[in-house]
Formats: structure tokens, C-alpha cells, sequence
């Protein structure tokens, strides 16, 4: 309970409760603005958080993905446009409530189901992460490459879309992976001379490129329509009794979600469609679903708000990231000197409980924040895009310049902006490419590693018992499409 | 004054000769780039170096983090800035040998070398169920066993913590690549899979391996200095077992090659002043490193030695291009 403690003092200071308070008003505001998600903001909130303390930069991520990604229902329900994608599942629910006169009462849900779905997420980080750490002690080199193998495996088969185009984005990643010095043999690869390319991809200057910059091309060749919200009435009247009678859809949405996040690679979009199919099949009225009907909408908004923390799980303990945002958040741990993996949990066990204390901040915040911003969206819808697209423009060129104080980082910015521009035009999705970024690396180097060890010797990755249970997962990952494929042609 | 008259003014400031500024050098904030991570062991002595510089100095000092490539971007960086004294460096034992191992065209001669700041020995470490109790049993069995039975990690190939694995076998007279050294990315990594039971040994620092061995995972077995460290009291020294081997990394503070003779002069100054503050001297034996001062010559001296002596251990492993 000591650390407990240690972790309370940490987080209970007026400059890491500002920051969090800041962090989480800036996320709910872009969530509730359409064509800025929460990857976007981390993104973006990343070299602030540069001159932060651990605690606060962190906290700080975690506050604004928890808002933004709730806030994003706002636009769904107002315009039928879903500020975030995880949003995009129960959109249509949320939007018939609103063309009923009912605008508050889809929000409410959204919000209840949200903040009661993020703490069951930040519950199961709490308690789930420090054993999984504690059994993580026993991974070596192998049992991190058949882990990478999952994630990878994961990322593209379970990707939103077609599972091709998820390999093509993987496949792309994959070979940034090899941009740079390959650690082991001490060979340069497709650097072309630059010694800043020896260091490989600047990995934040990217990701500020692939989820920020491609969003603001995309918003500059789209014309959109000037958006007009209707009026909102109370936004708890009758709220909690819906939540109450409809207690089985959240708590199953905050499970399912919680279990999803925790899957490397698959983050709050695909829970919440996994989450909204569930409650259509268990529900006595499917029918209903997709006019207006408040089981899929409560137990989807729960369960994206649960994936957002779950995702934190295989981000500590073994640093496999569990959705994009994660992937920036590795990222940030790495340059806050605090490696992910076991260690850090014996290391600095404050510094990780202290995160988990402001992610359940982050969470409660929800209700004060959220009730704001339902009242405010109407202006907030109004702001004009032509305003807005140049300050976020600007906040890149910045963001990826000071990383590492260099020009560098901007030419990575704008050149991953444009690949990932034309990945979203091409329906390819661009967690796949991020995670192959981050993971191919480790799936490399854990090889190697681990056939330096063996002399050679393939054997050695299914001689101990977790490595070759993590093997058979990934195999019968891989099987799985085939077998369904066989099944349904005889 | 008008806007194309302050703009003109800022032009011609801007195009003064270096020289006439070099009299109240430091007129603005200062940069030390390092080249390595954020919470590493350079980048720990640097931070704390900075707060007793900032004073000396009068101005305010900016650490950098530039890493990746294996040190070589920041290295690179730090040889390629303009040697005007506003950007510096922590340079690490790593520029005497980048080129003969064909990693980049950096040597000693690219740095102006101003001193070595700190010093962190090397170490021996197992993990808790490992079967050889203490450091005699260890080294008789590293004699006895064939050579691949040791696996050993704590740096990338040809790192500091790789030529300690060697030099440690020379000393015992064995062929210097009898353990297996596996590449890993830093000391926190190497530790995780020897717990794990993935390695059997790890030659990196007795400080990297402190917060596992205060939580029971590992022992340390030996440290690789002269004489036994104040911060673990209770490990012995090789020498103390007859090895006579010592080898520590450095960590000092450099700027690119062709600094003004002035300002190195009043670099090292301010270096000397800033790092015999007792708050920089404090912090730096908490954390079990051993603070380091030489100055100017005496490091170019000691540079060029170690560039020698790193040459023949990477020539014997056959990693020299």
C-alpha cells in the first residue's frame, strides 16, 4: 500500500491535477469538433508533453483519449458525422434519437455508458497489469518474438476492412521497420547516406503525419456542409434509470471492450463494433437496432471507453501497443526514460500506479466535462473548418520539429501526411502501417537475438512451454481465415 | 525605429563576425546534445551536470536527446554543429571506434574534447537462481566450461559493456570471445531475459542492475573498477579475485572539432567549477556513478589511449571493418 501512496503524492499535486483538467478540456473539445480524433491529439499533445514530468505527460495522454473518444459521439449524434471512428458504430442509433427531438437523451447514455465503461477498463488495468507483469518476468527473446507475431497477426486480420488491404498497410510498416542501423550486425539499411536516417523513421514525427497532417488533406478536398445542431434539453433527466435497467448491456460492453483493447492491435473502433454486434444478438428486439434504440448504443459506448484503458495493458507490460494510440504512448515512454516491460513495474512501481490514479481521474472527470460539452456543441459544430485546419497544420510543423530540435522531423511529418493520405482514400487502413512500425523492429530483433542464442537452432522458439502455447495461438491465428474459407466452399 | 529599419539591424547583427561576440560568450541559452535515450546513464549525468553548469555558465542549458543509429546521429550532430560554443555534446567511449568498426567517420579528431565528466565500472550480475555463488566460483567456471556455455548482454555488439566481456576473458587469459555476447538494446532489456532465463549473465553496470537486485531478481557479482564502488560496498572488485581487469564507461562533455581556444578555455572553466559542486557531486555518487574530472588535455591523452586499446579488443573479436 506504500506504493499506493507514493503514487497518491504524485498524482495529487496542483501542477499534474491542472494538467490533467487541461488535457482533458482539450480532448473534449476536439472529439466534439468532426475531422479531429483523439489519435490526432495525442499526436499532437506529444512534444508538449516533451518538456512535461513522466507523470503529467502521461496522465496527460491518458485524460485526453478518454474525452476525446466520448466526445466524439457528439457530432455522430448531432450531424450523423462520428468525430472519432470508434464512434461509427451506434451513429446511426445516436442520430435517430436526435431527429426524434431527443438529442440529450442519446448523448447521456453515451456519456453514462462512457464514464461507467472507462472504469471498468482502468479497474482491469489496475489489477490485470502488475500480475501479467509479474508473470511477463518470465519472457525471454522468444516468447517477445512469438508476441510480436500476434500483434502483427492481429493487427491485420482483425483491422477494420478488408483483410488484404490490412496486410498491404502492415506490409508498409513493416518495411519503415527496416529503415535505419540494424542493431545486430551494425548495417545500415535504405538510408541512403543520411546519417539521420541511420537513427531510422522518427517515429512521433509519423505518426503526427499519418493521423494528423492526412486529416487535414482529407478535410481540405471535402466540401462540407454547414452544420446546424438542434437545441438540447436536460441531459440527466431519466439517465440513470435507463442505465440501470439496461445494466447488462454495460457491464458486458465494458467486459467485452476491456478484452478487446488488451489485444495488441485492436483498439476502441473495433471494440465498439464488436460490442454493437453482441448486443444485437442478445437483445429480444434486434429489429430495433439502427432506429434509435438505446441497448447498442449503452453497451458500445462502454466498451470503446473500456478498450481505450485495456490497451494500456500490453503497452506496460510487454510494450506491444494496443491501438494506435498506445503505439504514440510507447513512444513517450521510451523518450520519458521509462522503458515498457516487466522491469518497470519493480523499478518504478509508483510512476505506473500514480498513471493508473489519473487514468480513473481522467474518467470521473468525464461527468463534469461531458455535461459541458453537450451544453456548448452547438458552437463548437460551428466553428469553421478554415480556421481550424491552419492552427492544427501549424501545431504539426512544431510538433514534429521539436522531437528532436531538426527539419528532419518535418519532411518525415509531411511525407508520412501524403502516404498516409492516400492510404485513407484507398479505403487501406493506418493502424496496421503504425504497428508494423513499431512492432517489425521488435519482431526482428527478438529473432535474431533468439538464433544467436540457439546457434541457429529453430527449435529453440517452441522449446519452452509459453513460447510455444504463444506460437500455437499465433498459428491457429493464421489457420483461421483458411479454415473458414475450406468450411464454406464444401 | 520602422519595420524595415529593425529588420535590416537584425540582418546586420546577424552577420557580425563570430569574433566580436566571443568576448561575452555566453550571451545566450547553451545546447548539449546527447546522443543516447531519455533516463539512460548519459543522459542522467548530463541533466545533473547541467544544473551546476546552468550556474557556472550564467545561462540556461538545454539537454537534447539525439538518439538512435547507435549513438551515431547524435555523435554525428554534435560533430556537424557549427563550433561556436552554443551547442555541445556528451560524447561517450563510443567515438573511439566508430570508424573501425565502419559504423561512421567519426573519431576523436571531429570533437573538441573539453573533459570526462563521470564514470560508470562495469560489473558482473546473474540472476537470483543462478548456481554459481560468488565471483571465484563463476570465473573458475567460466574457465572450465566450453566456450558458448556463458551468454552474456548489456549493450549492442562492439558497446562498452561487449569489450567488458572481452577484456574480462583476456584477463583470464581465455580466447576473448569464449561467451556468446548477445546484442541487446541497453541494460534494462539484457536484465528482463536473464531473469527470464533467456542469458546467463550480464556484464553491464552494477547500477543498471541496483532496483533488481534491491527486489531480489539478480546479484552482483563483481563490479570492474580499481577499487570497491561506495554506493555497493559489499561487491567485490575482479582484482580482489586476481582478475586484473577494470573498464568503465565515460561520459564527458565535448564540442564539435575547431572550438575558439577562449571558449574551450572558458568551457572547461565553467565545466570544472560547475562539477565540483557538491549538489552535482551528491547526486551522482547517490546513483552509484562515479563522478570524473580531467580537463582538456589530459582527456585527449586518455582518448587517444583508450581509442588504442578498444581497437585491439574489437580487432580480436574480428568486428573491426
Amino acid at each position: 500500500m506504500d506504493v499506493m501512496w507514493e503514487a497518491l503524492l504524485l498524482v495529487a499535486r496542483p501542477d499534474v491535477l491542472l494538467t490533467i483538467l487541461a488535457a482533458s478540456t482539450l480532448g473534449i473539445v476536439i472529439g466534439a469538433i468532426p475531422g479531429l480524433t483523439a489519435v490526432m491529439g495525442v499526436a499532437l499533445l506529444v512534444p508538449i508533453t516533451f518538456f512535461m514530468d513522466p507523470v503529467p505527460a502521461i496522465a496527460a495522454i491518458a485524460a485526453l483519449a478518454a474525452m476525446a473518444i466520448f466526445s466524439g459521439d457528439i457530432p455522430g449524434a448531432l450531424l450523423r458525422i462520428p468525430g472519432t471512428p470508434a464512434s461509427a458504430a451506434y451513429v446511426d442509433d445516436a442520430f435517430a434519437m436526435t431527429r426524434a427531438g431527443r438529442p440529450e437523451r442519446g448523448l447521456g447514455l453515451s456519456l453514462g455508458s462512457a464514464l461507467i465503461g472507462g472504469v471498468i477498463g482502468v479497474l482491469l488495468l489496475m489489477f490485470a497489469a502488475p500480475l501479467l507483469a509479474r508473470f511477463a518476468t518470465n519472457f525471454s527473446s522468444v516468447e517477445y518474438f512469438w508476441l510480436a507475431l500476434l500483434g502483427l497477426s492481429c493487427a491485420a486480420i482483425v483491422s477494420t476492412g478488408s483483410a488484404l488491404k490490412g496486410v498491404l498497410s502492415l506490409i508498409f510498416g513493416l518495411f519503415v521497420a527496416f529503415i535505419g542501423i540494424d542493431e545486430v550486425a551494425g548495417q545500415p539499411r535504405f538510408t541512403f547516406g543520411s546519417f539521420e536516417l541511420m537513427g531510422g523513421v522518427s517515429f512521433i514525427p509519423a505518426m503526427i503525419g499519418m493521423f494528423a497532417l492526412t486529416e487535414i488533406l482529407r478535410n481540405a478536398t471535402r466540401n462540407a456542409p454547414k452544420p446546424e445542431a438542434p437545441r438540447m434539453g436536460p441531459v440527466f433527466a431519466g439517465l440513470g434509470s435507463t442505465l440501470v435497467r439496461r445494466w447488462r448491456n454495460v457491464l458486458r460492453g465494458g467486459l467485452t471492450g476491456s478484452l478487446v483493447g488488451a489485444l495488441p492491435g485492436a483498439g476502441a473502433d473495433i471494440a465498439a463494433w464488436v460490442s454493437y454486434a453482441i448486443a444485437k444478438r442478445r437483445s429480444r428486439t434486434p429489429e430495433k437496432f439502427g432506429t434509435g434504440h438505446d441497448e447498442g448504443l449503452i453497451e458500445a459506448g462502454a466498451s470503446n471507453n473500456a478498450a481505450l484503458s485495456s490497451a494500456w495493458v500490453p503497452t506496460l507490460v510487454f510494450g506491444i501497443p494496443g491501438d494506435s494510440i498506445t503505439a504514440i504512448v510507447i513512444g513517450v515512454l521510451y523518450l520519458k526514460g521509462l522503458e515498457p516491460g516487466p522491469i518497470i513495474f519493480v523499478k518504478t512501481p509508483e510512476l505506473i500506479y500514480a498513471i493508473f490514479l489519473s487514468f480513473l481521474l481522467a474518467n470521473l472527470l468525464l461527468l463534469p466535462l461531458g455535461w459541458a460539452v453537450i451544453r456548448l456543441a452547438r458552437h463548437l459544430l460551428r466553428v469553421p473548418q478554415a480556421y481550424l485546419m491552419p492552427i492544427v497544420l501549424c501545431a504539426c510543423i512544431v510538433g514534429s520539429f521539436a522531437i528532436n530540435n531538426s527539419p528532419f522531423g518535418v519532411g518525415i511529418m509531411l511525407a508520412f501526411g501524403v502516404i498516409g493520405w492516400l492510404f485513407e482514400e484507398n479505403g487501406i487502413p493506418v493502424a496496421p502501417a503504425i504497428l508494423g512500425i513499431v512492432l517489425g523492429a521488435m519482431l526482428e530483433f527478438n529473432f535474431v537475438t533468439s538464433m544467436l542464442k540457439s546457434k541457429g537452432d529453430l527449435m529453440t522458439f517452441v522449446e519452452r512451454p509459453i513460447a510455444a502455447g504463444l506460437g500455437l495461438v499465433v498459428l491457429l491465428l493464421w489457420a483461421a481465415p483458411v479454415l473458414r474459407a475450406l468450411r464454406s466452399r464444401t | 525605429m520602422t519595420l524595415i529599419q529593425k529588420m535590416l539591424t537584425g540582418v546586420a547583427l546577424a552577420c557580425l563576425p563570430a569574433g566580436a561576440a566571443l568576448a561575452d560568450y555566453p550571451d545566450r541559452p547553451v545546447t548539449i546534445l546527447v546522443p543516447w535515450g531519455a533516463g539512460g546513464g548519459t543522459d542522467t549525468i548530463i541533466r545533473i551536470f547541467a544544473t551546476g553548469f546552468e550556474e557556472a555558465m550564467g545561462q540556461p542549458i538545454n539537454v537534447v536527446n539525439r538518439d538512435g543509429g547507435s549513438g551515431v546521429v547524435g555523435h554525428m550532430a554534435i560533430a556537424q554543429a557549427r563550433p561556436d560554443g552554443y551547442t555541445l555534446g556528451a560524447c561517450t567511449p563510443e567515438i573511439t571506434y566508430f570508424k573501425s568498426i565502419g559504423l561512421a567517420d567519426l573519431t576523436p579528431e571531429k570533437f573538441t574534447l573539453i573533459s570526462r565528466l563521470a564514470l560508470i565500472p562495469a560489473g558482473i550480475t546473474v540472476a537470483q537462481d543462478s548456481p554459481y555463488a560468488d565471483l571465484p566460483a563463476l570465473v573458475e567456471a567460466v574457465k572450465s566450461e566450453p566456450a558458448g556455455h556463458f551468454q552474456s548482454s548489456g549493450s549492442g555488439i562492439g558497446g562498452t559493456w561487449h569489450m567488458a566481456t572481452a577484456g574480462f576473458l583476456k584477463a583470464l587469459g581465455e580466447p576473448v570471445d569464449k561467451i556468446d555476447f548477445i546484442p541487446s538494446k541497453g541494460g534494462a532489456p539484457a536484465l528482463q531475459d536473464m531473469v527470464s532465463g533467456g542469458l546467463n549473465m550480464f556484464t553491464g553496470s552494477p547500477v543498471e542492475a541496483k532496483a533488481l537486485a534491491d527486489a531480489g531478481e539478480v546479484r552482483i557479482l563483481g563490479i570492474m573498477s580499481d577499487e570497491r564502488s561506495d554506493a555497493f560496498p559489499d561487491v567485490p572488485t575482479l582484482k580482489e579475485s586476481g582478475v586484473e581487469f577494470a573498464l568503465s564507461n565515460w561520459f564527458s562533455l565535448c564540442a564539435p572539432a575547431g572550438l575558439p581556444e577562449e571558449v574551450t578555455a572558458k568551457l572547461a572553466e565553467a565545466a570544472r567549477e560547475a562539477h565540483g559542486a557538491a549538489v552535482v557531486q551528491d547526486a551522482l555518487a547517490q546513483r552509484g556513478i562515479t563522478p570524473y574530472f580531467d580537463g582538456p588535455e589530459e582527456f585527449s591523452t586518455f582518448a587517444a589511449g583508450f581509442a588504442d586499446e578498444a581497437g585491439t579488443l574489437l580487432g580480436e573479436l574480428g568486428l573491426v571493418n
